[in-house]
């Protein structure tokens, strides 16, 4: 089973704590269409949350066709609708870029400066530039610790 | 009297002899299957209106039913559905928990001899010793163990978790959502002022203060409900009379506008930026926060006051 994660301080709702995890699972391929989630019963216990929180993620992400609820049998990963996989990850990233571009608007940093600098964190990339990526590699491996 | 209520309470009063006052029209509805959480500062009335669901204390008026009756007209039967653990519960001190089970099971048609000894282990009581030698902490797990195992469809719980170290607190909820995901419509009515050992479990909170009841909702409801927003103006500071929807509170000082606003979780806020090169920072208020807003915003309403 994938882990689930809730932190009930985080001023959002649990339930779409879960459903977040599962669209980042089935955005990045970790949950395949057709792979069955855990039960009800099951993730309320490992997350140690009322089960009709889980009951209410569930329902909002068969309503959003994401999943689907097969009486008796269980939740599983909807079929994904054709073309949509570059939709699915944008929808899973869009908090955070607007968040990302909220604050570097405020700041008075520049899209294409902003750019730059994601490219200079990404994961394992090495940049042309001959600086910038010790600086990253730094950073991630002060993060791994 | 719809029997998806397990709770049902009406226009409740009650003022204790000396004179303080602990009910003033409470009004409480908690349905079958849920996990509510009743929440509220001390001396809010929490205890009392366990008591006098039980029939341990008499109102002066209204209503208290428990599963559709009140406790004084129902028959024995009808009490074996009910469990109730108060604030500091006394068990018979030379008993160990072991002979305990014998005396419950002649009580409860419904207990669960498995269940009782799965919930002593989970909760770490031993079986064999006698009670009056346990230390009180463990004492009240005791009593958190012979409830579970009751089988009883409503359960009352008053400050189940105060006396637990954190391991018995993670032991309560885990046995709270055991029961709660049974798929057997248990419902637990638990009142606490630690907001801590609900936030997961509970699926609804009433919040009481000085005898009534502010709010009642959906704990999912509330969080991500509000959100704290602080916005720096260019220049002097926000225009005048600008005051965007859904202010719970707003403050002006200089260029700063520090606000607290409802807006679903998710949504953009509304009328936040009618000027240009405004800066806006929103963060989210968990549930602690939520509650004392409510306690505190219903306060300064004048109708609220005191008659």
């Amino acid at each position: 089973m994938l882990l689930f994660h809730v932190d009930p301080g985080s001023g959002l709702p649990v339930y779409r704590q879960i459903m977040d995890q599962v669209k980042f699972y089935r955005a990045s391929g970790l949950l395949k269409p057709g792979a069955k989630l855990p039960s009800i019963r099951t993730l309320a216990r490992t997350l140690s949350v009322n089960p009709t929180t889980i009951v209410k993620a569930y329902n909002e992400l068969q309503h959003q066709g994401v999943v689907e609820l097969r009486h008796g049998k269980g939740v599983f990963l909807a079929p994904l609708p054709a073309g949509s996989e570059g939709a699915l990850k944008e929808e899973v990233l869009r908090p955070l870029l607007r968040e990302l571009a909220a604050k570097a608007a405020q700041m008075g940093l520049p899209p294409e400066r902003v750019c730059a600098l994601l490219r200079l964190h990404w994961p394992g990339e090495t940049s042309k530039d001959q600086e910038k990526p010790r600086e990253g590699r730094g950073r991630k491996e002060g993060k791994r610790k | 009297m719809s029997q998806q209520e397990a709770v049902t309470i009406r226009d409740l009063h009650k003022t204790y002899p000396k004179g303080a006052r602990a009910l003033r029209g409470l009004e409480l509805t908690v349905e079958r299957g849920r996990v509510f959480g009743l929440i509220g500062p001390n001396g809010a009335g929490k205890t009392t209106v366990l008591k006098i669901l039980l029939d341990l204390l008499e109102p002066d008026r209204g209503e208290a039913l428990v599963l559709g009756l009140p406790f004084r007209k129902a028959p024995r039967s009808h009490r074996a559905r009910i469990a109730y653990i108060p604030q500091s519960p006394s068990l018979p001190p030379d008993l160990p928990l072991e002979g305990l089970f014998p005396l419950l099971e002649a009580l409860y048609p419904r207990w669960d001899p498995r269940l009782a000894r799965e919930a002593a282990q989970r909760l770490e009581v031993p079986l064999d010793r006698p009670l009056g030698t346990l230390s009180r902490g463990i004492q009240h797990r005791a009593s958190l163990v012979a409830a579970f195992a009751t089988g009883a469809e409503l359960l009352l719980l008053d400050e189940p978790a105060a006396g637990l170290d954190p391991i018995g607190r993670r032991a309560f909820r885990d046995m709270v959502v055991e029961l709660a995901s049974s798929g057997e419509g248990r419902t637990l009515l638990i009142s606490t002022h630690l907001l801590e050992d609900l936030e997961k479990v509970a699926d609804r909170v009433g919040i009481m203060k000085q005898g009534k009841m502010l709010a009642q909702a959906d704990l999912e409801d509330l969080r991500g409900a509000y959100r704290k927003v602080q916005a720096v103006f260019p220049g002097q500071g926000p225009p005048p009379g600008f005051r965007p929807p859904g202010c719970l509170r707003f403050q002006v000082s200089g260029p700063v506008v520090h606000a607290v606003v409802r807006c679903a979780p998710g949504k953009d806020l509304e009328g936040w930026t009618p000027v240009p090169g405004v800066r806006i920072q929103e963060y989210p208020l968990d549930l602690e926060e939520v509650v004392l807003l409510l306690l505190e915003g219903k306060e300064r309403e004048p109708e609220e006051a005191v008659p």
